[in-house]
């Protein structure tokens, strides 16, 4: 007798997809050009034909286990061709939304996170907590002479508050990283147990997938969203400049005493990084951005999860450069508001990286990880 | 301008294929009388193109013979080929109508002897056979062509060729002081059954029509097939005529989908599923592949279907071909799909791929001056406000010729109401 499979459709997922900007994936039906026109879809059980129907059909299980749904980077290929309209791209990035929310603790962030009518909340925690801690040392307000962001927001407020966050906000990705990563194992694309050390396990599956993530080379793959490779290339490499910046600073002040180290001389190298991560970061935006409002409406739709992360980073990068602008004009009174906004919206995309878009390219990296891992890669 | 004498209550059909035949027949035969405009050559249209009709495998001489036959006996029947209606007034019951006719350079007393085209050198694209050969310029549309005249093309009009096919006729058939004329007709009603043309595949980027040479369409498989076509039956690749061992049929190439027609083309099945036996018949070791999304044989066409599946050198997979390449040493095509059942991308090599292309009303880019409601795509719809025009057959929806043939004879009916009405 064949195997015998119950299968438990969940009608709230199918409608929690749909809401997430995968509401054309019902007009699917199942001819499978998606499959064929996609240049990263495996040989074997290619996507996102199968995703399609799971979809439909409120098979949530498979869908969060899925590694194939993180395989995509969404560059559109099989919403342009799909004969139907039912953009196989927009519903696997919606199945993608609806992970975050599925995998991040606590739960309710993840939720927070995914409606507008909490975006205030979510900014007003930040802004209360830095006033009330700059209203009890008594730094609310703006400091005479030369501008010293420290001197309205020394280290001993701000480094604990970001020490703290980045803490929980470990504890969550790993948490979450762990339930995916069991999830896929004992998914649709099951991979047996392995004696493999670790050293060789990172040899042989993690180092290959950074070589890639840091040549974007699937990016290139996709044919019919060239702009978005470029977009991409530039925030992230944007944001690796940062974290590097901000690494070293770290490392000064807190392990080679350099307390007095910053402001940087705008010649020196870690200065001259920062910048070129800055413009990276706001030109990056400024494309994504350009491109979402170009796209046609029949073959991808941007969606509120799409767009605060977008924006908000963008912001970030925007109060930066005004920040520093600002600060070597020696307008004090612009200087120090934007400092505040700007570490209001860093605390935004830390605090609450794994229940945002943000977390993408920790599960991106994970689902590829397993791809290479479990053989599922062409 | 040529004024004609016509009787009252007469019907104007305009487009001469299968449906035009039929609704001018059959209004004919009840004791109408009917003007058949035709804007190529011959009578028979797309039909007079087709190998075989699905599902009796008969070829479509045997249908357009007789239809032939009736005209000629009719009396009640004035036909124009090269002649397409210029405009329109008036309403139900009492329409004035003029018919553009072009020049033929050949007249009544033309006995198909085919002296002119012996001596005529220049060749054009042989719109018969869709421009997969050539034709001289003096030339009969096809071998039972109806009327059986032949037909000087306007390229070498003027030229010293024109004037040696003229001393080569025996029979002072050709005239090439020919103009073209405008008759006007008063008529009592309208059937438009202006049909269809094969959607244009170059238009499908992603399947290679045009690109690579063996990627041809079902309408050219019909040539193919045909004894009268371009291989003279043989089913043979356009690339080095190579005999066809192994053909991969790809349906819903450009129908079904937004992105060219989001309708179905109806017809598309069935004509792969009897191309199927084509090249069954013709090569016994070859194999046969049909990509398809779902097999739309409805009703008793199941049968044919079924029938078809149980050869087991023919195949079904169900899955879209969404990529096809080529091999560019062997120019064999390579389609690529996901087989949906296994869940497996397949590519599959051929000797030649069918495209199923879908129907597109001629009404779609070429507007005839009539005031008739189409849809979105140019297929007519039925509008209770205009009485007096109807639209038969491929006019209004894809639909086979069996089921045209049906349309026709309503379309028929409904236009002698119209012509009692006034």
């Amino acid at each position: 007798m064949a195997d015998r499979q119950l299968i438990e459709p969940d009608m709230n997922f199918v409608k929690k997809v749909a809401g997430f900007g995968g509401d054309t994936f019902k007009k699917c039906f199942q001819c499978a050009t998606c499959s064929v026109v996609c240049n990263l879809s495996p040989e074997r059980s290619p996507f996102p034909r199968k995703e399609m129907i799971w979809a439909s059909w409120g098979l949530k299980d498979r869908l969060l286990t899925d590694p194939d749904v993180w395989l995509c980077h969404q560059c559109n290929d099989c919403s342009t061709y799909c004969p139907r309209g039912a953009k196989p791209g927009d519903a696997l990035a919606a199945i993608r939304n609806y992970s975050f929310m599925h995998y991040a603790s606590p739960g309710f962030l993840g939720k927070a996170l995914s409606q507008g009518r909490y975006l205030p909340l979510l900014l007003a925690f930040p802004i209360v907590l830095f006033l009330f801690l700059l209203g009890i040392t008594g730094h609310l307000n703006i400091p005479e002479g030369e501008i010293v962001f420290k001197k309205f927001v020394p280290h001993t407020i701000v480094d604990p508050v970001f020490i703290l966050v980045s803490i929980l906000v470990f504890i969550s990705i790993v948490v979450g990283v762990k339930r995916f990563w069991k999830g896929m194992k004992n998914g649709v694309h099951p991979s047996e147990s392995r004696n493999l050390s670790f050293l060789d396990f990172v040899k042989a599956h993690v180092i290959p997938v950074l070589v890639d993530i840091f040549k974007h080379s699937k990016f290139k793959d996709c044919e019919e969203n060239r702009p978005r490779y470029l977009a991409h290339l530039m925030i992230f490499y944007g944001f690796i400049a940062l974290a590097i910046v901000t690494g070293i600073v770290f490392l000064g002040i807190y392990f080679l005493g350099l307390h007095e180290m910053l402001p940087l001389h705008q010649l020196n190298p870690i200065k001259i990084l920062a910048n070129i991560g800055a413009i990276a970061l706001f030109i990056g935006c400024t494309l994504v951005i350009s491109n979402r409002l170009k796209a046609e409406e029949d073959k991808s739709r941007s969606t509120y999860l799409d767009w605060v992360f977008i924006i908000m980073v963008y912001l970030i990068a925007i109060s930066g450069i005004l920040t520093e602008v600002t600060r070597l004009l020696n307008v004090a009174a612009l200087a120090y508001p934007f400092y505040f906004v700007h570490l209001v919206l860093v605390f935004y995309l830390i605090a609450y990286l794994p229940f945002s878009k943000f977390a993408h390219f920790i599960y991106r990296t994970v689902a590829l990880v397993y791809a290479s891992y479990s053989g599922r890669e062409k | 301008m040529v004024e004609r004498e016509v009787f009252d209550k007469s019907i104007l059909v305009i487009g001469g294929g299968i449906s035009g035949l039929t609704t001018a027949l059959e209004a004919a035969e009840t004791g109408y009388r009917v003007i058949l405009v035709e804007k190529e050559a011959f009578l028979g249209g797309r039909v007079a193109r087709l190998n075989k009709y699905y599902t009796k495998l008969c070829p479509p001489s045997c249908g357009l013979e007789i239809n032939f036959k009736r005209i000629k006996r009719n009396p009640n029947i004035q036909y124009f080929t090269l002649a397409e209606v210029e405009s329109v007034s008036g309403e139900e019951g009492n329409y004035d109508v003029a018919i553009r006719v072009q020049p033929r350079y050949v007249n009544d007393n033309c006995t198909a002897c085919g002296e002119c085209e012996k001596v005529c050198v220049t060749e054009i694209e042989n719109d018969f056979n869709l421009g997969m050969d050539k034709t001289k310029a003096a030339y009969l549309p096809y071998q039972l062509a109806f009327p059986m005249k032949y037909v000087l093309a306007p390229e070498i009009i003027g030229t010293d060729e024109a004037k040696k096919c003229l001393d080569a006729c025996k029979y002072n058939a050709i005239d090439l002081g020919m103009q073209s004329e405008t008759i006007n007709v008063k008529v009592g009603s309208i059937v438009v059954t202006s049909g269809w043309k094969p959607y244009d595949a170059s238009k499908i980027d992603n399947l290679g029509f045009g690109k690579y040479e063996n990627v041809i369409t079902n309408v050219m498989m019909e040539r193919l097939a045909a004894p009268n076509g371009p291989t003279n039956g043989k089913i043979l690749r356009p690339s080095d005529g190579k005999e066809v061992k192994n053909v991969i049929f790809v349906q819903c190439a450009g129908s079904r989908d937004e992105n060219h027609l989001p309708y179905c083309s109806a017809v598309c099945c069935l004509a792969s599923l009897k191309q199927a036996t084509y090249v069954r018949e013709q090569y016994q070791e070859s194999k046969v592949t049909i990509f398809y999304i779902d097999i739309r044989a409805i009703g008793r066409f199941e049968d044919f279907y079924t029938k078809v599946q149980s050869d087991e050198n023919v195949s079904f997979i169900k899955g879209k071909v969404a990529k096809v390449e080529e091999d560019p040493a062997t120019k064999d095509p390579i389609v690529e799909v996901e087989d949906t059942l296994s869940g497996e991308k397949i590519k599959a090599k051929a000797d030649l791929v069918v495209l199923a292309t879908g129907i597109v009303p001629n009404m779609s880019d070429n507007k005839i001056p009539v005031n008739i409601t189409c849809d979105e795509f140019g297929f007519a719809v039925s509008d209770p406000s205009k009485m007096g025009i109807y639209a038969a057959g491929c006019a209004k929806r894809p639909i086979g010729v069996a089921g045209a043939v049906q349309d026709a004879t309503g379309a028929a009916l409904k236009a002698i109401q119209s012509t009692l009405r006034r």
